[in-house]
């Protein structure tokens, strides 16, 4: 034994020094488990996307106590707004955990699982996937088997406690510009997040005109129909893995999928209702109706394939609050039929509200340049870019803002083929309110950033575009910047030449999308 | 299952040295570490075992028929059938889709209709090391050095002992095969303690710096692009492939070699300093030391090595560093490694760059200016080792940018820079000390104090926890 000693000393007192430390970091930071976790990667000028939503959906509601909780993938993320659902159980809690394919069917499982043990107020998981899943479970980078790792294995116990201090410690070693998590409009969807129990709103890159339509041709063929023959099985086996993980817990597991874009046809739908229906007689706690499995909504509704674009969910919320209330035998709230309180409606471009604001006059004082030089013509004026390097943008500052109302701002472009057009608005007396999005009217896509809601862009007629996005301010007074771009630099060396004709900016009320649109 | 894998680390390793205690005076012991090495392998995939228990079996039986004490007049023959047999299978294998993508993109530039069928083959991993391992015991009984073993399990054992079996050290028989095939006395604990600190060590470079030294090489590969052309981008993509190589390699061979102890077996080191290298020459004897002792003995040498005079020589050193690149995969990357490490020893030794320098420096300077230079040159061949073929020129016209005097931009230089410094600290502060006492750091543990010892654990523990990388990966010797 004296050997023993002697030889593993260092080894020894290295244990007791480590364990004294962690000790006293598990005493003052308490930390939970999903801090206490290995699970983001945090690594060197790498950012992670996928990994810090989970992280911060279990760190966020881990212990919340809700009632009803619900695991999948993108499809539900953004398809499911959690206070919807909540208002229409009656104030039963909706929790959306959903967040990506690339989770995997383990990955929800081990999410639920952690989620039931830490909560047992749990009375139902729902689980909201995309009906695809039941052709082909096939997912490229999955990281399921760091989320049962992190939060669903025996390992998931002997983590140390000082790793809830890796991300700070990291932070201070890298220099918190270079860590996975530095950057600040993801930091904006977390707190997004936070903020709606889970649910993400749609900011899918919006696909317009021409592409948007090529793009429905790709992913529903030609006909524009889905034609599924083969089902993969294997969906089944996962299915009654979360269904026997509920019973367990006394919870019932709803099964949801999320609409096409496209009409179904083909013989999987024959072999899916069989399928089901053995799960439910196996597991009686599953609450799944077939004819559901492969609905259908128009394409309108949807910003991709998998994803319903913002405001559709505001049906399907309600679509998923009853299936809940079905399943739980609790009876939907009064306001069920009513459209969905203000903080949870999202304007839609309508050119009939009424309009707030609109200059066409880009050369008078109220409009100041920066880099470009303005001619004006019949048709519009036209900005062309100096060859100076910086900003080619025109700015102007519009009063007596309504707070909290969703606005549309546009602006009617037609620019050189070369250019793309940035339009930006920040809230005058919130610095950290902005929207900016950018519009590439060649690609017929546009991205949005910051508090942005929606965004499109519509062709007019002799090549104009009417480029918009809506969003909401807290303050009465906003900073609009229309600015050039080349690719995605808004700061260039201009070539003195390239230019954009805008014929008029404007700010009009949106419409609010009902309960019924 | 790979050494910095939970399974191996917590199942696997205590599992087999549990039973191994149990069993290690008994005759099954090599049964039992036989299997369990075959486990281990077959843990990437079953299909894995056939050509691995086809290798042993045949070279057993090719051993035993050209035993010289058996006086078998087909002993050339059969020897030449056992190299034909494990290269042919090697070749197929590892080269086989390869040669025929080549030959058939030749034949397109030269506007001809040529189509050989690209075999998908799967490579098992580690074939390049348990071949080697296989013909160095075959040479070896055929040159009269070593007798053939009696024992097939004591042979299977050897090939595929699992602490060596993926990557390496390449095992000569005659160190390997009687340590394995012997009673082993029971380790000690202060052995025990030495092996810890080798897998301990191992996991950090491996995990803290060869992973995360490997995901900045990956990011700085991105901007290698054709159409931007970063000043000196190719040098710092270069730096931060030295630096994962090296760590991913050693830190194979340091676990390796930690494992392999604690069943009181002792492996050959494979690195000693080889950044701290004056010449080729110097590095081979510095870098994968299994693996250029290998090459001299079983290649170089018999091809004639220094004897024939300086041409046959320089022909000979070419032909061997053409071969060790090609050994290393298949790939055009690694026939113009090897070539420039055949082209690197010639042109030293014709030129002698390497006295040159000290001559005209002095030793100390010249010492230092030596090593920058040949650290330079490797670095640069590890371009051609790492970077695909979409990388490559945008590496190399990098370098020639910034010779040119045009450098990266500044926010690139100081991002990637920053990342090179901080998980090439580690080596800039434990190279030198090893360098200077002409050992391999993790050697020197032995002649550490207890509380030096104590603080070298502490830091490992949390140099792993707080910056180890957490997406696992392979080691890279794996694909060879």
């Amino acid at each position: 034994m004296s050997s023993f000693i002697s030889a593993f000393k260092p080894i020894l007192v290295a244990l007791v020094v480590i364990a004294g430390f962690e000790t006293a970091v598990m005493a003052v930071r308490r930390p939970n488990d999903v801090e206490r976790s290995n699970f983001l990667t945090l690594g060197y000028l790498r950012p992670e996307v996928h990994r810090l939503i989970v992280n911060e959906k279990l760190r966020a509601f881990g212990w919340s106590s809700p009632d009803v909780i619900q695991v999948g993938d993108s499809t539900g993320f953004y398809g499911v707004n959690s206070d919807i659902v909540t208002d229409q159980l009656g104030g039963l809690r909706y929790v959306n955990l959903s967040c990506c394919a690339n989770m995997g069917f383990d990955g929800y499982h081990a999410v639920a699982h952690f989620m039931l043990r830490q909560n047992p107020s749990i009375r139902a998981v729902v689980l909201y996937i995309s009906a695809f899943n039941f052709v082909s479970m096939d997912i490229d980078g999955s990281f399921a088997q760091p989320i049962q790792n992190s939060f669903d294995s025996v390992l998931s116990y002997v983590m140390p406690p000082s790793l809830a201090l890796r991300e700070e410690i990291l932070k201070a070693v890298y220099g918190s510009a270079r860590t996975s998590s530095a950057n600040p409009e993801l930091g904006r969807k977390l707190e997004f997040i936070r903020h709606h129990n889970g649910w993400l709103a749609e900011d899918d890159l919006r696909l317009s005109g021409k592409t948007r339509d090529d793009y429905w041709h790709t992913q529903c063929g030609p006909e524009l129909s889905i034609v599924w023959r083969d089902v993969d099985r294997r969906l089944f086996d996962k299915i009654a893995g979360l269904a026997a993980l509920t019973a367990g817990y006394n919870a019932k597991l709803v099964l949801m999928v999320q609409p096409l874009p496209c009409p179904f046809a083909g013989e999987a739908f024959a072999a899916v209702r069989r399928g089901l229906d053995r799960l439910r007689s196996t597991y009686p706690n599953l609450v799944v109706t077939p004819a559901d499995v492969f609905s259908s909504l128009p394409r309108d509704l949807f910003s991709s394939f998998p994803h319903l674009r913002i405001g559709s969910e505001i049906t399907n919320s309600q679509r998923v609050a009853r299936a809940v209330a079905q399943g739980l035998g609790q009876p939907l709230s009064q306001s069920a039929n009513a459209p969905a309180g203000p903080d949870s409606t999202f304007p839609i471009a309508d050119r009939n509200t009424p309009l707030t604001w609109g200059d066409d006059r880009f050369d008078q004082a109220a409009w100041k340049t920066d880099g470009v030089s303005i001619v004006r013509s019949r048709e519009g004026t036209r900005f062309t870019e100096l060859k100076s390097f910086g900003r080619h943008s025109v700015a102007t500052r519009v009063e007596r803002i309504e707070p909290n109302v969703a606005y549309i701002i546009s602006a009617v472009v037609k620019p050189d083929p070369n250019r793309a057009i940035w339009l930006e608005v920040s809230d005058a007396t919130q610095p950290n309110d902005y929207g900016r999005v950018f519009f590439d009217i060649d690609a017929q896509t546009s991205i949005r950033f910051g508090d942005v809601i929606d965004v499109d862009i519509e062709p007019l007629p002799e090549g104009w575009f009417r480029c918009w996005f809506s969003m909401r301010f807290q303050g009465t007074s906003i900073a609009l910047n229309v600015m050039m771009a080349r690719k995605w630099s808004l700061e260039y060396a201009g070539d003195g030449a390239s230019s954009i004709t805008i014929r008029k900016a404007a700010l009009r009320i949106g419409a609010r999308l009902r309960a019924d649109n | 299952m790979t050494f910095n894998s939970y399974i191996f680390l917590f199942v696997f390793l205590p599992g087999v040295l549990a039973v191994y205690s149990f069993l290690r005076e008994t005759r099954y012991v090599n049964w039992f570490l036989s299997a369990a090495s075959l486990v281990f392998y077959g843990f990437a995939g079953p299909i894995y075992l056939v050509p691995l228990l086809f290798t042993c079996v045949f070279d057993y039986i090719i051993g035993r028929l050209i035993d010289p004490d058996r006086k078998n007049e087909y002993r050339k023959p059969l020897f030449i059938l056992s190299l034909v047999a494990q290269l042919g299978l090697l070749a197929t294998l590892k080269y086989a889709g390869w040669l025929a993508g080549v030959v058939n993109d030749a034949a397109g530039w030269f506007g001809l209709a040529v189509s050989l069928p690209a075999l998908a083959l799967i490579l098992p991993p580690g074939i390049s090391f348990y071949t080697f391992h296989t013909i160095s015991y075959t040479a070896d009984i055929y040159r009269r050095k070593f007798k053939p073993h009696d024992s097939l399990i004591d042979y299977i054992t050897f090939v595929a002992f699992f602490p060596q079996l993926v990557a390496g050290p390449i095992a000569r028989a005659s160190a390997l095969l009687p340590q394995l095939a012997a009673k082993r006395p029971p380790i000690t604990w202060a052995q025990a303690e030495s092996a810890t600190w080798l897998i301990c060590w191992g996991l950090y470079k491996k995990i803290t710096l060869a992973d995360n030294l490997g995901q900045l090489t990956a990011l700085i590969g991105d901007r290698l692009t054709p159409g931007d052309v970063q000043g000196g981008m190719g040098l710092l993509f270069a730096y931060a492939f030295a630096g994962q190589i090296y760590c991913d390699f050693s830190a194979y061979t340091d676990i390796a070699r930690g494992v392999a102890k604690l069943f009181n077996v002792e492996l050959t080191r494979n690195f000693a300093t080889p950044y701290f290298a004056t010449s080729p020459s110097d590095f081979w004897h510095r870098w994968h030391i299994s693996l250029s002792t290998w090459l001299r003995d079983y290649l170089y040498i018999p091809l004639g090595g220094e004897r024939h005079g300086r041409i046959k020589t320089l022909r000979n050193l070419a032909i061997t560093m053409f071969l060790g690149g090609l050994w290393h995969g298949a790939g055009i990357g690694f026939v113009i490694w090897g070539l420039y490490h055949g082209v690197l020893l010639v042109a030293y030794r014709v030129l002698r760059i390497e006295e040159n320098i000290v001559r005209f420096l002095g030793k100390g300077v010249g010492t230092v200016v030596a090593i920058v230079l040949m650290f330079h040159l490797v670095c640069l061949s590890w371009i051609f080792f790492r970077a695909t073929n979409v990388q490559l020129f945008p590496a190399l016209a990098s370098i020639g940018a910034l010779l040119s005097g045009r450098i990266m931009e500044w926010p690139l230089l100081r991002d990637f820079g920053y990342g090179l410094l901080l998980y090439g600290l580690p080596l800039f502060l434990t190279e030198p000390l090893a360098y200077r006492q002409g050992k391999e750091f993790v050697d020197l543990y032995d002649g550490w104090s207890w509380p030096t010892k104590t603080l070298a654990y502490i830091f490992v523990f949390y140099g792993v926890v707080m910056l180890g990388a957490r997406q696992q990966s392979e080691f890279i010797y794996f694909r060879f």
